[in-house]
């Protein structure tokens, strides 16, 4: 034995002097990484229940419960997620995918305990001791399991639309309306917002599969004019999409109008024909052809009621038809759609004013039930003086005579009072038929009632947007004709009451812009003068609108109401979808008596 | 590849010849004559090496796919043959004379898939699901998650709602 | 193989699980003497197991808790992914010792099973079995979230959701698979829970073991081994 060999067992000895590797107290010393994925943590008020991390979890492991102090409203579920740690497996898919990035995970990873039961519980409303950590796994930016944004819609060049009322949106092809509704999350809190509860998730769903049949029957439960809210809906749905707090919101609208687009017309009655019941002998008035009134048409075909449109114009779509430029909404759909609505029964009589060739009360008398979708056709004045000047028009007749073809002169220059959509449609047509247009309203572009696309629209093709201008004159020339607008400039103020802020004008800020028209587009009201004085009185009003109940029974006996002269949103989807709501009425009416 | 391809299928009836990857071929070849292909891949053309043995269960068809994949160490070449035997009593020739391990394989499908391959040492034994009563679980008509909500009670108290339908109910449960 | 015995042993019942090695047989010893044998009944304790009830007096029997919780011997079987997580403590870094935890090769000289993550009805029929080898007092700690309500292996047709249905658990540590740290955590709670007094899962598996034998029973078919097995 050398020495080599007794000595070498003390050589261990050097490592006396080290630091020991042993960490002295692991529960303390050793927290989870930055980006450690541990336990769950949720923001309660930016989650909007949409259930998506609930749909992705592979363990079903997240289920959604109410929470107490959370309500139920548009956009919001009201549910929140509880998690199972008996389930979780914290691959953190739930918070990738998340819709408002609400959920996030901790660094904290040890929960021990005797009881199994536990082990669930809901990030946010049941405190944690993890619910303040700052460190832990958040969804990365740049990083997005679904795509955020929409896919682009292709528009004629602004340019070009300048001169032409060519529909302005092409329409999406297969590839780009399957890309966009692969995006769809199908939470379904659109549905809630929609006024027609249209079931929007499954529609969607169906171009995916390429079933697109049964997707133009999904919407015909809710909806029997899907070409026209293809169009111009306001699609309050786009609002409240989940996926619109991360990035765009789906193109519902334009997935809508996909599915219309591409099914053959002949094929409609083919694809509707189930679900229709035979016809009774039951007779139900609808005064007004516009949606609600062809709406309720088509649900009261369906439920074997005979309808009979009664329409004071020559053709059928009220304001869809006279309000709505033809670039947005092209003739041919709206034609096509009511020649749908006649071939399965639903009668039209055209060039019919109820009150002047018809009487209200033969209408009463002869049938079961009467319908009032009259809707807002005499817009408000802007009050100031010089309105009954040579020049001086109102948007909505403007509009009317340019959809049926006429011609207006409104000269070089014109100026357009408001900022709802009525506003920007005119503007956009006053610029079509060559006028330098500029618009007033008196509040902020953001506070514009208007689609955000319109007004994009509007601005691509130069027309002039003046914000927080308040009109007080018009200004004649010597002959009589307007020659000039005056108005104020106006600061915005906050609304004590908490509404959206006042415009209050400033003082000395007159200024004066030169024109040859004046377009007023701030509004309109009802006329109920076609009602015999004996119904008038008793019929039931609120600030112009008529009171309806959830069936929109009016007060009066077996007369029920919808559309613009109903509700306050006055668009076409709430017009369609009191059409609905009154044919159930009427039927539950009908059948119970 | 392409010379040992045609040499195949000179020899044998074989189809769907398909290249998933530049040293990777798929064939299909009839049941009878799958067991002389396997056993002339490997006396003549040198494939020594079994990788595996594997089923598919293409229940629309009544068919259960078997998918055996031999190596060619000294080329490095991998060829799979698939062969269709019908799910109504499904049965195979047994391998295991040509390669020991295939008879765990075979053992494994008898008990995943209940084909059965006669002969084969121990293939009636149970593998890894003792005591199993059920049909194979990994035929596509066995339902797992029935199975398992009925034989292994998750703990109960989960509920869970669908937000479309629970707006609903809250917002307009009339609409 | 001798052909099977037509007679039941210890209430097995005769079917198509029952193992060749434990029919009753004749065994010819090297003196030539013969011997007869029923395993199921001469090598296993055929009693249900028993309650033991703490010492009387409290003192010492908090002593005694004291050392069971201060030399916690933990069974080596690694039941699923999660055993992976065990093997960090005996390392330096963490050095489990110093707790008081160590390895125990047999389950006869350890009293903590450790059920690591998912367990498959196979290794269930072998951890019953080596739980009731083990001698009192003994404890389960459940790791992760299989052992809580399936974890990932929720809707998988060959593991078992909830691990309180088939042994007494005084431990549940959620992760998945927790880290080292958690499970030295766990040991804490536990040794906790044993210097109390409430360490009592012997006792709970003793007091309900026809529930717990029915539970193991109805997902374990081929029951082919005894009952009890001390």
């Amino acid at each position: 034995m050398s020495l080599k060999d007794i000595l070498s067992p003390f050589s261990a000895w050097k490592n006396l002097a080290l630091e020991p590797v042993t960490v002295k107290d692991p529960l303390n010393e050793r927290p989870g990484a930055p980006r450690y994925r541990g336990f769950h943590k949720n923001e309660l008020n930016e989650c909007i229940g949409c259930g998506t991390c609930s749909d992705i979890c592979q363990n079903a492991a997240i289920d959604m419960v109410p929470v107490e102090g959370i309500e139920t409203k548009a956009g919001d579920s009201g549910l929140r997620p509880m998690i199972d740690y008996g389930r979780c497996c914290w691959c953190a898919l739930c918070v990738d995918i998340c819709s408002t990035n609400s959920l996030s995970l901790s660094n904290e990873y040890t929960w021990v305990n005797s009881d199994p039961e536990v082990f669930r519980f809901i990030p946010g409303a049941d405190k944690k001791s993890w619910d303040a950590n700052e460190l832990g796994w958040k969804k990365p930016d740049n990083y997005n399991l679904n795509e955020p944004l929409r896919v682009k819609m292709e528009e004629t060049a602004p340019d070009e639309r300048e001169m032409s009322f060519l529909e302005v949106v092409k329409g999406y092809s297969k590839e780009q309306a399957e890309a966009e509704a692969d995006r769809c999350i199908e939470c379904g809190l659109c549905t809630a917002t929609c006024p027609a509860h249209m079931d929007i998730p499954q529609y969607i769903k169906t171009i995916r599969d390429n079933n697109l049949e049964e997707g133009l029957r999904i919407m015909y439960q809710t909806n029997p004019l899907p070409e026209i809210c293809g169009r111009v809906c306001t699609r309050r749905c786009e609002t409240v999409c989940a996926l619109g707090h991360k990035g765009d919101a789906i193109s519902i609208r334009w997935l809508k109008r996909y599915i219309a687009d591409n099914v053959s017309f002949d094929e409609y009655e083919k694809i509707l024909n189930e679900g229709f019941i035979e016809k009774t002998d039951k007779k139900v008035s609808i005064i007004g052809a516009g949606p609600s009134g062809l709406s309720l048409g088509y649900y009261l075909t369906q439920r074997g009621i005979k309808a009979t449109i009664y329409e004071a114009k020559e053709k059928a779509g009220g304001m869809t038809m006279y309000g709505i430029p033809k670039y947005r909404l092209p003739m041919e759909i709206l034609d096509k759609e009511v020649e749908f609505l006649q071939k399965i029964g639903v009668e039209i009589k055209f060039n019919t004013a109820v009150g002047k060739n018809i009487s209200f009360n033969d209408l009463y008398n002869n049938s079961d039930a009467v319908f009032i979708g009259v809707g807002f056709e005499s817009p408000y004045k802007i009050g100031i003086e010089g309105e009954n000047l040579k020049g001086s028009l109102q948007a909505i007749e403007f509009l009317r005579e340019i959809n049926k073809g006429n011609k207006i002169d409104i000269g070089k220059k014109a100026v357009i009072v408001g900022g709802g959509n009525v506003a920007i449609d005119a503007a956009r047509i006053a610029k079509r038929i060559g006028a330098e247009t500029t618009i007033l309203y008196r509040r902020r572009v953001e506070d514009m009632p208007a689609d955000w696309e319109e007004i994009e629209g509007a601005e691509d093709e130069k027309v002039n947007i003046i914000t927080q201008a308040i009109p007080v004159e018009i200004i004649p020339d010597e002959k009589g004709k307007v020659k000039a607008v005056k108005y104020l400039k106006a600061k915005m103020v906050a609304d004590d009451k908490g509404g959206r802020p006042r415009p209050v004008p400033i003082e000395g800020s007159e200024t004066i812009i030169e024109t040859e028209t004046v377009i007023g587009a701030i509004g309109q009201g009802a006329d109920y003068s076609f009602l015999p004085k004996e119904f008038e009185e008793k019929l039931e009003l609120m600030r112009g609108r008529i009171v309806t109940d959830s069936n929109m029974k009016t007060s009066l006996d077996k007369v029920f109401a919808g559309g613009d002269a109903v509700n306050r949103t006055a668009d076409a989807i709430s017009a369609i979808a009191d059409g609905h709501k009154a044919a159930i009425g009427i039927e539950k009416m009908l059948l119970s008596e | 590849m392409k010379e040992l391809l045609q040499r195949l299928e000179y020899r044998f009836d074989v189809s769907d010849i398909v290249q998933k990857r530049e040293n990777q071929t798929f064939l299909t070849i009839d049941k009878k004559h799958t067991i002389s292909l396997i056993t002339h891949l490997r006396d003549i053309e040198n494939f020594s090496h079994f990788v595996l043995l594997t089923a598919v269960d293409w229940i629309e068809d009544n068919l259960f796919q078997l998918t055996y994949i031999l190596h060619n160490p000294e080329v490095n070449i991998d060829i799979a043959i698939r062969t269709m035997i019908s799910r109504d009593n499904p049965e195979m020739d047994s391998a295991h004379h040509l390669w020991e391990q295939v008879a765990t394989y075979q053992r494994e499908l008898k008990e995943m898939f209940g084909i059965n391959f006669p002969g084969s040492p121990g293939v009636n034994d149970s593998f890894i699901l003792e005591g199993w009563d059920d049909i194979p679980p990994y035929r596509r008509d066995f339902d797992t998650k029935k199975y398992t909500e009925e034989t292994y009670f998750p703990r109960p108290g989960r509920q869970t709602n669908d937000p479309a339908e629970y707006m609903k109910n809250k917002l307009y449960p009339n609409g | 193989m001798s052909e099977i015995n037509n007679k039941n042993t210890s209430g097995i019942e005769k079917d198509k699980f029952f193992a060749p090695e434990n029919e009753k047989r004749t065994v010819t010893a090297p003196d030539g003497q013969i011997i007869e044998i029923d395993p199921l009944n001469d090598y296993f304790c055929g009693d249900a197991p028993r309650v033991h009830k703490p010492h009387k007096n409290k003192l010492f029997e908090s002593f005694l808790n004291w050392a069971r919780a201060e030399s916690i011997w933990v069974l080596g079987f690694g039941t699923g992914c999660g055993s992976i997580e065990l093997y960090p403590l005996l390392t330096p870094r963490f050095d489990a010792y110093r707790f008081g935890i160590q390895m125990a090769p047999t389950p006869r000289q350890s009293s903590l099973m450790i059920i690591s993550g998912y367990l498959s009805v196979k290794t269930l029929k072998r951890v019953v079995r080596s739980y009731e080898q083990m001698q009192n007092p003994k404890f389960v700690m459940g790791l992760g979230s299989c052992t809580i309500n399936g974890g990932m292996y929720w809707d998988s047709y060959n593991t078992i959701n909830r691990l309180d249905y088939y042994l007494p658990v005084d431990t549940y540590i959620a992760g998945c698979m927790p880290r080292p740290e958690a499970l030295l955590a766990g040991f804490n709670h536990l040794k906790k829970a044993i210097k109390e007094g409430k360490g009592e899962g012997a006792n709970k598996y003793a007091e309900n073991f026809e529930w717990y034998k029915a539970n193991q029973k109805k997902i374990i078919k081929d029951w082919n081994m005894p009952d009890y097995n001390w």
